[in-house]
């Protein structure tokens, strides 16, 4: 399914979660239709941008997160230029319209109509009283039958105006209440990054995290070494899972290469994490000692054994 | 680690086929890299750096074969994140806030303001006559859709331009979206080519 212009719009002013922002790249790298939406949706937001359409805050987004590359300036600029130029071509075609307007009205009216109008008038006035009388009722019938199909029509016409109005209503209190959907969504937000900010300040560096991704680290010598620096109590690995089957509970076992078992634990559960899904393991620190490891995770399948999952070798280093 | 001109090219042949749309897509990617570093708290270095970074490792893994098991965007996120987790170990204990300068103390007045400002309207006018040139070279039929196309977009009709054409309005973006890449592609060289002269 194609996202929508509002998620891309949110991507292109940096307003979408690394997992939605992770989602459309993904989609958009590989899908040509996705990209070529997405390029209309940016030429929408900069001539929105370029129109002063956007509302404050979007137009506060824009500056700050979308015009960051020169590239991106220049897009800006060339908006500016190109609707200077549509601006300027389209007065050129009023101007033709206006000038062929006024020739038109310049001109005088035929001479012929003026005479078939004094002819009726003579005709009418012409000493034929009975005619001259059924004439004028027959008008005076057509006139009541033109001015009522009239009144009908502007009663319709009030009608419609009336029912755009109500779906105007209807649409802009539809608005009002996403806007406040939207803006109690950023007020969460903000909270919770205020209490993670708090958070972070206070806490002490004792927790070290690492990010194990089999398919990412492996032969990679440079991604394998984890540094753990003196005072770390706590290593927190976090095992990015490859497979998509789900398993009731996953066992982790950490061997040096040699084949040593350090340290294990069963009954461990999948939790979501920013790339799909991950086990979250703590160890001690004191159980890494300088060495060439290889954490193995395996899944409890229902027969009651374990189906072998992945490997995520690594190596510790003491700072 | 630096981008070079091997590794940017692995990356742009991975991203697209096409190798100008492929950079319009890093483009889109090194933004949000940008965003997403400059969101980050005890960053020493500007975010365009650490989003560079991520980019070259990413481009040179690709240029060594790694096979990328997931996808190109799971595989930047990867990198990203182990690049930050790396800058916040080193970073950390850096004294902050060196180079922040109180604004009373920034200078008022911009003795080559009005210079600037003057070389900025010069730009500007050829810029327009750049664009306007561009725009004559486009065929009579583009010429005609892309007018008419930004007259409704103007007065909120193009869902009626979409039913009178027969088309969908995403169709209608689309084709405009092109013909406006068309026209930029061409005010480049244009402006290159005036500011030799």
């Amino acid at each position: 399914m194609q996202p929508n212009d509002k998620i891309m719009i949110e991507y292109l002013l940096g307003e979408l979660s690394e997992a939605e922002q992770l989602r459309l790249e993904n989609q958009y790298v590989s899908d040509d239709d996705c990209f070529d939406r997405l390029l209309a949706t940016q030429d929408t937001l900069i001539d929105d941008y370029v129109r002063n359409r956007l509302s404050g805050s979007d137009r506060e987004k824009f500056e700050k997160y979308f015009l960051i590359t020169p590239a991106r300036r220049e897009k800006v600029e060339f908006a500016r230029a190109l609707r200077q130029v549509m601006a300027e071509k389209r007065d050129v075609v009023e101007a033709e319209i206006a000038k062929e307007q006024a020739v038109t009205a310049a001109q005088p009216e035929p001479r012929k109509r003026i005479f078939s109008w004094q002819s009726l008038l003579r005709f009418i006035l012409s000493p034929r009283p009975a005619f001259s009388f059924a004439l004028v009722l027959l008008l005076a019938g057509s006139w009541l039958f033109v001015q009522n199909f009239g009144l009908r029509a502007h009663l319709e016409q009030i009608e419609r105006e009336r029912l755009t109005l109500q779906q105007q209503v209807t649409h802009q209190r539809e608005q009002s209440q996403q806007l406040q959907e939207q803006l109690q969504r950023e007020m969460n937000q903000r909270a919770a990054l205020e209490q993670e900010l708090a958070k972070s300040s206070h806490a002490q560096p004792v927790m070290l995290s690492f990010v194990l991704t089999p398919g990412l680290l492996r032969g990679t010598e440079a991604e394998k070494r984890l540094v753990i620096p003196p005072g770390a109590t706590q290593v927190q690995l976090q095992l990015d899972l490859e497979t998509e089957a789900e398993y009731k509970s996953y066992r982790a076992i950490l061997r040096t290469v040699s084949g040593d078992e350090v340290w294990s634990q069963g009954m461990l559960k999948a939790r979501p994490s920013d790339v799909g899904k991950a086990i979250f393991l703590i160890l001690p620190a004191t159980v890494l000692a300088e060495d060439d490891y290889i954490l193995k995770l395996s899944g409890l399948n229902p027969a009651g054994g374990f189906d072998e999952l992945s490997s995520y070798p690594f190596s510790v280093r003491k700072r | 680690m630096e981008l070079t001109q091997e590794t940017h090219k692995a990356l742009l042949a991975h991203l697209d086929a096409d190798e100008n749309r492929a950079k319009v897509k890093l483009e889109f990617i090194y933004c949000n890299l940008v965003v997403f570093f400059k969101h980050q708290k005890n960053l020493l270095a500007d975010p365009e750096d650490y989003a560079i970074e991520t980019i070259s490792r990413v481009a040179e893994r690709i240029q060594q074969g790694v096979n990328i098991r997931k996808s190109l965007g799971d595989f930047i996120h990867g990198v990203k994140r182990i690049l930050l987790l790396e800058k916040w170990r080193n970073e950390k204990k850096t004294p902050k806030d060196i180079d922040r300068v109180p604004i009373e103390f920034h200078p008022v007045v911009d003795p080559f303001e009005e210079e600037n400002e003057r070389d900025l309207n010069e730009w500007e006018r050829q810029r327009c006559e750049c664009t306007r040139q561009c725009f004559e070279k486009l065929s009579p039929e583009k010429s005609k859709f892309f007018g008419e196309f930004q007259e409704a977009k103007e007065q909120g009709g193009l869902d009626e331009l979409a039913e009178r054409l027969q088309t969908t309005r995403n169709a209608l973006e689309i084709r405009a979206c092109r013909i406006r890449a068309e026209v930029k592609s061409c005010v480049k060289p244009c402006l290159k080519s005036r500011q030799k002269d």
